[in-house]
């Protein structure tokens, strides 16, 4: 049998806030899904099999939590399989709901993204475990120092500046205003991103993501059911690569440089290729790229073939990803507004696909057809890339 | 219908303390994998994982540990459930033709990790955390339930388990070695601790939607090997999967706690047990034996 | 009956669980070293790359790795930042911490780098600029921790 395209039919997703305080964490869940399900007009009885993306559960503070949950998404009965890739969960999720889909083991699939970022007191402390216990007890890193070292090469290396990161940053906030389920709604403005309290040189406040609480799921079927359907994503070309841990053993070589993010590039090169895509910047009509942080969005461009190495800037200098440019870069507001970790990917999933079906309400790119979502988990270590089209293959 | 070929597999088997560092245990048996496949490193795509944080004490198990799971610039995938779980993921990579080799791993390290520590943290903190409920007390209860009888629990000493699984899936190919073909998958979850629904309902989910696949009766079964699952006697196992006592195997109650391991390492006690025919291996993981998985292999 | 409507309540719960990370015969040697004052790193074979600190196989080629080397102790920063807001486990700040390729390596090794001016916390101070030359400086105490060490900026001696 012939593999199947996967096709995506609904998206929803929950109001995001630093603490969803009026719910426990089965209503959350249940809030997105029967969002996704209404989305996608299918009916509970047609989801065939789950799976749950949750990044590290010590967050919830209840281990398995999808097992604690099943009913919020009509697991009982169903088939469940729970992913967790760090950053990279909420792309992980839909890349493996897509192999079951292709491999004709399951028909329809439900993905169900979540993190209660908000249920831990300290955060940090949970974080600072995701670090090498070996080598690196003694000299703690955190996620945004680890940006930071990313921006040191940026800004000696490939012109960053603190104004480009400004421009970021409120490209993004302004976005967000235009989409009603962002974490963040507020304006900003370049001057207080580079008064905002510094964090990490050359990283401030403003540059960074917020915690959020929040879930989110996406409906996916095989492409021949979905034509049946009055709307539909199709998914045109799936990537996932890994780095190595070690960020000391990837700052430089001969071919690559930590300040461009290699294994997006390789990502998205293996999404791009099944998808052929031979010219990205020209190709795609929107990207909703996983950038929690404003160096890091300038660093993907050009991991993602957007702009050529250490040419970033070029793109913030000329105003291409800003929703008037020819290439917007997260009209949703992206990871910077909202970023509840495990379900971010799949929030980037799912925006991607609603582009390209017209159903991306106020932050809608006009005549969408081809939209890239990518995923980041560890720092700057996996990555998830899926190109979603209008139409199928 | 699926048929992923298991070119190959490795273990360290269960010990209470094997003497190396987690990632010199995963490399150990995803490099024996590849070498017993006839493969290296460079003909797979990709490694398809089952890792606790938990028990490995990190949040974000498998973010240090990616090079021993030979992801370097490869897919890399990997579940919080029973490995059964990831070999699902990485037969439907296969099956799916967007791999012609990828490797399957999973791991579990309880000499590093404290087991009492961790025990209750699957129960969920609004109604039944409070009561402080060991979970091998809450199991007892659901049997009690499902055979209309007091049930009686002792709380014994876990013996601290170490131990590593690895194998090599790929696409069928008379160049592969073959140990078995993966012919079914099945899986089903049930409810969260309700009393009123049977312990092993979502066994007999998973054993027959794997079957179905693999368009076999349960009744054509060499052996129905049983990962986990020590709370519950063999004559209710053999009931619940349909079939005879003698055709049931055991993993052994000494390694009462794999974690996320037990189900890959079923599946290789499959493949070693020189045993030929079609073998059905079953895990339940979660607090209720809840989140059930099952792999249908013709053993070679 | 409708459900009332009153601040809803939260319970509290916490998570203690220790941990004894087995770490290996390679990790073992490097924090041995570190009490001599002596740094190591590890060379593959295959491809000759020197991991400091060292690991027992080659994630790139694969293959296990037998050989410890030591590596020079002084090399040049290759990734930099002043951390100015404090987290769960951090030092005081403001602090430095760099990666830093020591002779001999082919990877950098990461540690705080001490005797900065931190003066001024809007620029990255020269001496620690990406390329800056610094070099390892082991403290009198040591304990077979990676805090044995730190680096410090290469004064122009001319």
């Amino acid at each position: 049998m012939s593999p199947q395209q996967p096709a995506v039919l609904g998206f929803g997703q929950t109001r995001y806030k630093t603490s969803r305080a009026d719910v426990g964490t089965p209503e959350l869940i249940f809030e997105a899904v029967s969002r996704a399900l209404a989305d996608a007009d299918t009916e509970l009885t047609e989801i065939d099999a789950v799976v749950f993306a949750s990044a590290p559960e010590v967050f919830e503070g209840v281990y398995e939590p999808d097992r604690w949950c099943v009913e919020a998404f009509g697991g009982v009965g169903k088939p469940l399989i729970r992913v967790h890739t760090g950053g990279a969960t909420g792309g992980s999720g839909p890349l493996a709901a897509s192999r079951l889909i292709a491999a004709g083991l399951y028909e329809t699939v439900l993905v169900v993204g979540l993190q209660r970022t908000s249920e831990t007191a300290d955060a940090q402390a949970v974080f600072t475990t995701i670090f090498d216990p070996v080598y690196e007890q003694d000299v703690q890193l955190n996620v945004i120092t680890g940006i930071a070292l990313v921006a040191s090469r940026q800004m000696k290396y490939f012109g960053l500046t603190e104004d480009h990161m400004a421009w970021v940053s409120t490209k993004n906030f302004g976005n967000a205003l235009r989409n009603p389920y962002a974490h963040l709604h507020r304006e900003i403005t370049e001057q207080e991103v580079k008064q905002s309290r510094s964090l990490a040189y050359p990283l401030r406040l403003l540059h960074t993501c917020p915690r959020s609480d929040g879930a989110a799921a996406v409906v996916m079927t095989s492409a021949e059911k979905a034509r049946g359907k009055s709307h539909a994503a199709y998914v045109a070309g799936l990537g996932c690569a890994a780095d190595v841990y070690r960020i000391g053993d990837r700052i430089h070589d001969d071919e690559s440089d930590f300040a461009i993010p290699r294994a997006q590039a390789w990502a998205a090169t293996e999404a791009y290729q099944e998808a052929g895509i031979t010219d990205p910047r020209r190709e795609l009509d929107v990207v909703e790229v996983y950038a929690p942080f404003a160096n890091l969005e300038i660093a993907y461009y050009e991991s993602l073939g957007l702009a050529p190495p250490g040419r970033g800037i070029d793109l913030v200098e000329t105003g291409a990803t800003a929703m008037d440019g020819d290439i917007p870069v997260v009209p949703s507001g992206g990871c910077m507004t909202t970023n509840p970790i495990g379900a971010t990917g799949l929030i980037r999933f799912g925006e991607a696909a609603a582009q390209v079906m017209g159903r991306a309400g106020d932050h809608q790119v006009d005549g969408a057809r081809l939209a890239l979502a990518t995923a980041c988990g560890g720092i700057d270590q996996f990555y998830t890339a899926a190109v979603l089209a209008a139409q199928p293959a | 219908m699926i048929s992923v070929n298991i070119a190959g597999s490795y273990c360290l088997p269960p010990r209470p303390d094997i003497p190396m560092a987690l990632d010199e245990m995963i490399y150990t048996v995803t490099s024996g994998a590849l070498r017993d496949a006839g493969l290296g490193i460079g003909d797979v795509s990709g490694s398809f994982m089952a890792a606790s944080d938990l028990y490995d004490g990190r949040a974000i198990a498998t973010m240090t540990l990616t090079g021993s799971t030979g992801s370097f610039h490869k897919n890399e995938m990997r579940v919080c459930n029973d490995s059964l779980a990831a070999l699902t993921l990485a037969a439907a990579e296969v099956a799916a033709d967007a791999a012609q080799a990828v490797i399957v791993c999973t791991w579990s390290k309880l000499s590093d990790a404290n087991r009492d520590a961790m025990a209750a943290l699957g129960l969920e903190p609004v109604f039944t955390r409070g009561l402080n409920a060991h979970p091998d007390a809450v199991v007892a209860l659901r049997r009690s339930s499902d055979l209309g009888r007091p049930t009686l629990v002792e709380r014994t000493a876990v013996e601290s388990a170490d131990v590593a699984v690895a194998l090599i899936l790929t696409a069928p190919s008379p160049e592969r070695r073959t140990r078995g073909t993966v012919i079914g998958l099945g899986a089903a979850n049930g409810p969260y601790l309700r009393p009123g629904e049977p312990l092993l309902g979502p066994v007999t989910a998973a054993a027959t939607a794997a079957c179905k696949l693999a368009g076999r009766d349960v009744t054509d079964l060499r052996r129905a090997r049983v990962a986990g699952l020590h709370a519950v006697d063999d004559d209710e196992l053999a009931r619940a999967v349909g079939v005879p006592r003698d055709v049931l195997a055991r993993q052994s109650e000494r390694w009462a706690d794999l974690g996320y391991a037990a189900g890959l390492l079923a599946v290789h006690e499959s493949l070693a047990a020189g045993e030929p025919g079609p073998a059905l291996v079953l895990s339940a993981g979660g607090i209720g034996y809840e989140n059930a998985h099952a792999a249908l292999v013709e053993v070679a | 009956m409708t459900v009332p409507t009153t601040v809803p309540t939260r319970i509290p719960g916490e998570w203690h669980i220790p941990y004894q990370y087995t770490i290996g015969t390679f990790a073992t040697a490097f924090f041995d070293a570190l009490r001599e004052q002596r740094i190591l790193g590890c060379r593959c074979a295959q491809c000759g790359r020197v991991s400091v600190p060292p690991k027992s196989f080659c994630e790139y080629c694969f293959v296990p790795i037998d050989e410890l080397v030591e590596v020079g102790d002084t090399g040049r920063i290759e990734a930099v930042t002043v951390v100015t807001a404090p987290f769960a486990g951090s030092p005081p700040v403001p602090y430095v911490v760099a990666y830093v390729r020591l002779a001999g390596a082919t990877s950098s090794i990461c540690n705080y780098v001490h005797g900065v001016d931190l003066g001024d916390l809007d620029r990255l101070p020269a001496d620690i600029a990406i390329e800056a030359p610094v070099r390892a400086v082991f403290g009198d105490k040591r304990e077979g921790r990676v805090t044995d060490f730190w680096f410090e900026p290469v004064r122009d001696r001319s």
